[in-house]
């Protein structure tokens, strides 16, 4: 008696099962993914029961003639590809044609379709393995596949399935996945006759994305990219709506969903300045390939692909994510109800008659002005020394910590219609040159002639800057005026940010001075971490990072001299681990967390009163750096912007 | 008990050791001195269970009663610190000690003296003498060059090796290494040896000895303890186990070109070139010249400093880039007015002679051109 015999064709599909059906998503997968490349418009999926007891998909796609639909649920019977050509260049998003087959192997399947042409359908049902004679039917174009008892032939499968809701939960995330991508079709989600989701099909996927993905106001940047043969199309949400997992990443490869970990590992990594430790963005990304740089035939239920330059991609990715990223303003909007009068900026002690007037022109010229004058004496001693002298000066100090002065001196007439004004007006404001007539206008209001004036002088010679005035609360916070608005700068995270994105250039610039050791550091590694250091060893000692490699250990010779407080054993190894995924390595990553303690102890604290000079000079890096300066380095946000509209709605304006 | 003491000399005693006591300890009775009057000595003793001192007054104080006391370090000299008094009295009275003035009385609560931990003991067996100024020299040479850093050593000790006329103190923080060696006189028969001592317990012996500056220190070696006592002082520290490098092996063999120069010249022209130099990333280049030896340092947004000094040099022109902080802290050390520097090239270790019983080793740095292709990554 023969040892080896062919399987039967049920067992064989059943074992094909195995791989691509694991569970009712994969059903739901499988069979909107076939709707979707028989061009349909509008996809309904019914499930009931988790799919354990029905699944239909209903579709308006081209359908199937009735010779077709025989060989329908036959294994490795498709339309999609016919030579081994045709699988270098795929561009459906089955072909394996092992699908139904070994869905009907595992379940009670009934598929009836109607083409365009034809005038009536046919509807063939296999029940356990046995395919029942084809029948007719009627019904509108398009196809209609009925999965029922899913799982019955093999119960051990159905006793691993999860909780109902589990399930379901993957059933909508699955659909979810296909929707993102075909955002020019219907989708229609029902569960035991609920409906959980109705698309309506549209041109951009933007909308789609808010509607899935945007369960707050998230806001999404839109960024594109194009290399060679790659494309990229990018929805990225704001870092301020980032998440504990990258579940809500998801990657597109010429429509088809796929986990990637190039594409992710490079969104990462761009978002990187921008976020907490551990945390994601929200994320959708469409690459278009072309499709012999990639093997989607690698993984049955295809959630894995092979590029040729897995380099390019990741570079497209990074690229544009932080071009994207760039671009756009990424700062959280404030929720404006938070906005109360107790944290406005209204000094309380304030004659309430004097603050109206004052807040009613304030508001109605939309500008203000204030320095904070207080901590610094010697600028007080001068204001002080000019009151004799002019007895013009009126300095507000209110118990809420901070002082506004109104700089009287410097403009004195336009002083007169601010009373006890803590509102000054600076001049170069379009506003007020609008508001005030031309007497009180610039040119011919004279400048008081004395030296201590200087100090204004000099605000009078930033007339193309953007930023107008500032203030400085709490000796924390840079209130600033801006065009858009108001933006308030947290000055320490603020200036860790910048020192953080200078030393980083540094690094990347710079030669780098190695300092050797003496007695070398021994790192141990395994095997397949021998295998990536021997690829990277070039590249370390381009750090400055000499090694020698001694079966399986790593003897480090010299270190960075500029990071030699760190541990040598610790950043080699991180090196190494990054290189995992990793196109590229570079060094100021692994040394992230050094450079990032020496921006912040270099930086200056919250709580350090500033002085004119000092505020001046940061928010002019604000306004002039290019670099990301909207996160600090560990990811905590520097700056707060609020809008004159969101202004508007808060005071009713609208 | 009850002494009479006169403050000058309790002042004092208190002052050296209350360092050594430690505060808020989670070990409370550590915060304590143990006081013990008898055989016209008093003995104040102090630990933080790593090191411990004992001083002995015999000036100064007169026992009227024998008897123990334990009580708060940081109390007790501050107490006698703030006495206006010339002289005082202690009393005993069960465990609390009562601190009579002219002017008024003090009542210290104090602990059990049975409960303070035992002190090592010195044994007068197996000892050497070193010089003072030689011990000092010992410490202060070394200890600089330890650091607190981790890695498979532990540089945060020093080492110690008995040899058979000379004691040698050898420290690295795994850039530079300093080596001292000083000859002992035995007392009895001494035996080769070598062990590690931490850094801080070394600090800490060294503080208390700068108060008194002895003239001569005897030195034990007892199973975990490294002992040392002078005329008034007991000090002891407890071995460590840490793991110190071969240091034979860095240590530079044949170094073919010497240069000497005068220390003033060196050190003056070395802190002036690194004003200039980054702060984060400090680097000094030296050029030696048959007659001169230049220091070179450019910060980037700073600018950039040269300075020539005179000096005698036997081998080829070369260049050499150092971490400055090395150097600085070496020359704060050294004794002689002129540096002898043994060494090869622009890449090799340097050894640095102060007299013949000191020697330091600095690696230099090297400047690597950072590519600017990096090579592809591997292909999936």
């Amino acid at each position: 008696m023969t040892k080896i015999h062919i399987l039967p064709p049920l067992l064989a599909n059943q074992i094909a099962a195995g791989e691509c059906i694991e569970r009712p998503s994969s059903v739901v997968k499988e069979l909107v993914e076939n709707s979707l490349d028989a061009q349909s418009k509008s996809i309904q999926i019914d499930i009931e029961d988790a799919g354990n007891r029905l699944i239909r998909i209903l579709d308006d796609g081209c359908g199937m003639e009735k010779e077709d639909l025989l060989l329908a649920l036959v294994s490795h019977a498709t339309s999609k590809i016919s030579t081994s050509d045709d699988l270098m260049n795929i561009k459906t998003l089955g072909f394996r044609g092992e699908a139904l087959a070994s869905i009907a192997s595992i379940a009670e399947v009934s598929i009836s379709s109607a083409t365009r042409e034809s005038k009536e359908g046919y509807q063939i049902e296999c029940k356990n393995g046995d395919l029942k004679p084809i029948r007719p039917t009627g019904m509108a174009p398009g196809t209609i596949v009925e999965v029922r008892n899913l799982f019955y032939t093999i119960p051990a499968r159905r006793k691993f399935l999860k909780a109902k809701a589990t399930e379901m939960a993957h059933i909508t995330e699955t659909v979810t996945q296909l929707a993102l991508s075909a955002f020019g079709v219907s989708f229609k989600l029902t569960h035991n006759g609920k409906t959980i989701f109705c698309l309506t099909g549209a041109e951009d996927p933007k909308l789609r994305i808010k509607q899935l993905l945007g369960t707050e106001e998230v806001d999404f940047i839109r960024t594109e990219r194009s290399s060679g043969a790659c494309k990229l199309d990018a929805y990225l949400g704001l870092p301020c709506y980032s998440r504990s997992s990258n579940k809500w990443q998801y990657c597109y490869i010429n429509g088809r969903a796929i986990k990637d970990r190039v594409a992710l590992r490079s969104l990462q990594d761009a978002y990187q300045d921008y976020l907490p430790n551990k945390r994601f963005a929200i994320a959708v990304l469409y690459l278009t390939l072309d499709p012999s740089y990639v093997d989607v035939n690698v993984h049955p239920a295809k959630a894995e692909v092979r590029y040729r330059e897995s380099k390019e991609i990741y570079e497209i990715v990074f690229k544009a994510v932080s071009q994207g990223l760039r671009t756009k303003d990424v700062l959280s909007p404030l929720p404006i109800h938070e906005l109360t009068s107790e944290n406005s900026f209204v000094p309380k002690q304030e004659d309430s008659a004097n603050c109206q007037e004052s807040l009613a022109q304030r508001e109605e010229k939309k500008i203000w002005q204030a320095a904070d004058l207080e901590e610094d004496p010697k600028m007080q001693s001068n204001y002080e020394k000019e009151a004799d002298e002019s007895k013009k000066i009126t300095t507000h100090q209110s118990n809420t910590g901070f002082a506004f002065s109104d700089a009287t001196e410097t403009y004195p007439k336009q002083f007169a219609n601010f009373q006890h004004g803590k509102v000054a007006v600076p001049q170069e404001n379009p506003f007020l040159k609008r508001h005030l007539s031309g007497k009180q206008s610039r040119k011919t209001t004279p400048l008081p002639e004395h030296k201590n004036y200087s100090f204004w002088d000099k605000a009078d010679g930033k007339e193309d800057s953007k930023i107008s005035s500032y203030l400085q609360i709490n000796k924390t916070y840079l209130v600033v005026e801006s065009k858009e608005g108001l933006i308030v700068i947290d000055q320490h995270a603020f200036h860790e940010r910048v020192l953080y994105n200078r030393i980083r250039t540094q690094i990347q610039k710079g030669k780098i001075p190695s300092q050797p050791l003496l007695f070398p550091e021994i790192l141990h590694l395994s095997v397949e971490e021998i295998a990536a250091f021997l690829e990277w060893q070039k590249d370390l000692q381009s750090f400055g990072i000499e090694t020698k490699c001694v079966g399986n250990t790593v003897e480090i010779h010299s270190f960075p001299h500029a990071i030699g407080k760190a541990s040598a054993k610790e950043i080699v190894a991180d090196l190494i681990l990054q290189s995992e995924d990793r196109k590229q390595l570079r060094l100021e990553d692994a040394i992230e967390k050094v450079l990032a303690t020496m921006a912040c102890k270099a930086a200056v604290k919250a709580g350090e009163s500033l002085s004119k000079e000092e505020i001046e000079s940061l928010l002019k890096i604000y306004e002039e750096e290019k670099d990301n300066i909207y996160f600090c380095p560990h990811g905590r946000p520097t700056v707060l912007k609020i809008s004159i509209p969101e202004l508007e709605k808060h005071f009713k304006r609208t | 008990m009850k002494i009479k003491c006169q403050k000058q000399f309790f002042a004092k005693a208190l002052q050296t050791i209350s360092g050594v006591a430690v505060q808020r300890d989670i070990y409370p009775i550590l915060e304590n001195v143990r006081i013990t009057a008898a055989n016209n000595q008093v003995l104040i003793k102090a630990t933080d269970l790593k090191i411990s001192v004992t001083y002995i007054l015999s000036t100064g104080v007169e026992i009227i009663e024998p008897g123990e006391l334990l009580l708060p370090a940081a109390k007790l000299n501050s107490l006698v610190k703030e006495t206006p008094d010339e002289e005082f009295l202690i009393e005993k009275d069960e465990f609390n000690g009562i601190l009579i003035t002219k002017d008024g009385r003090f009542y210290i609560l104090g602990e059990n003296p049975q409960k303070f931990p035992e002190i090592p003991c010195f044994d007068e067996k197996g000892t050497m003498e070193v010089s003072g100024e030689d011990f000092r020299k010992l410490i202060n040479k070394t200890l600089f060059a330890t650091t607190a850093e981790k890695t498979r050593y532990d540089f945060d000790n020093v080492m110690v090796n008995i040899l058979e006329n000379t004691i040698r103190f050898v420290s690295t923080d795994g850039k530079r290494l300093a080596l001292c060696e000083k000859k002992y006189q035995s007392l009895g028969e001494i035996k080769e040896k070598q062990f590690t001592v931490p850094a801080q317990g070394l600090q800490q012996i060294n503080r208390v000895l700068s108060t008194t500056t002895p003239s001569k220190v005897i030195l034990n070696v007892l199973e975990n303890q490294f002992l040392f006592r002078t005329e008034d002082v007991i000090l002891s520290t407890r071995l460590s186990d840490g793991k110190f490098p071969p240091y034979e092996k860095v240590m530079p063999q044949a170094l073919p070109y010497k240069i000497f120069f005068a220390q003033k010249d060196f050190s003056s022209a070395l802190r002036r070139v690194c004003l200039l130099a980054d702060e984060k990333n400090k680097i000094v280049q030296i050029t030696f010249n048959p007659t001169s030896l230049n220091l070179f340092c450019r910060g980037e947004g700073t600018g950039e400093g040269n300075v020539e000094i005179p000096a005698v040099y036997d081998g080829e022109a070369f260049s050499i880039k150092f971490n400055p902080n090395f150097l600085l802290d070496v020359l704060k050390v050294i004794d002689n007015s002129e540096i002898n520097i043994y060494l090869q090239d622009g890449q090799s270790a340097i050894l640095l002679k102060d007299g013949d019983d000191f020697r330091y080793v600095v690696l230099p740095i090297k400047v690597e051109e950072k590519k600017e292709e990096i090579k592809d990554g591997n292909q999936e």
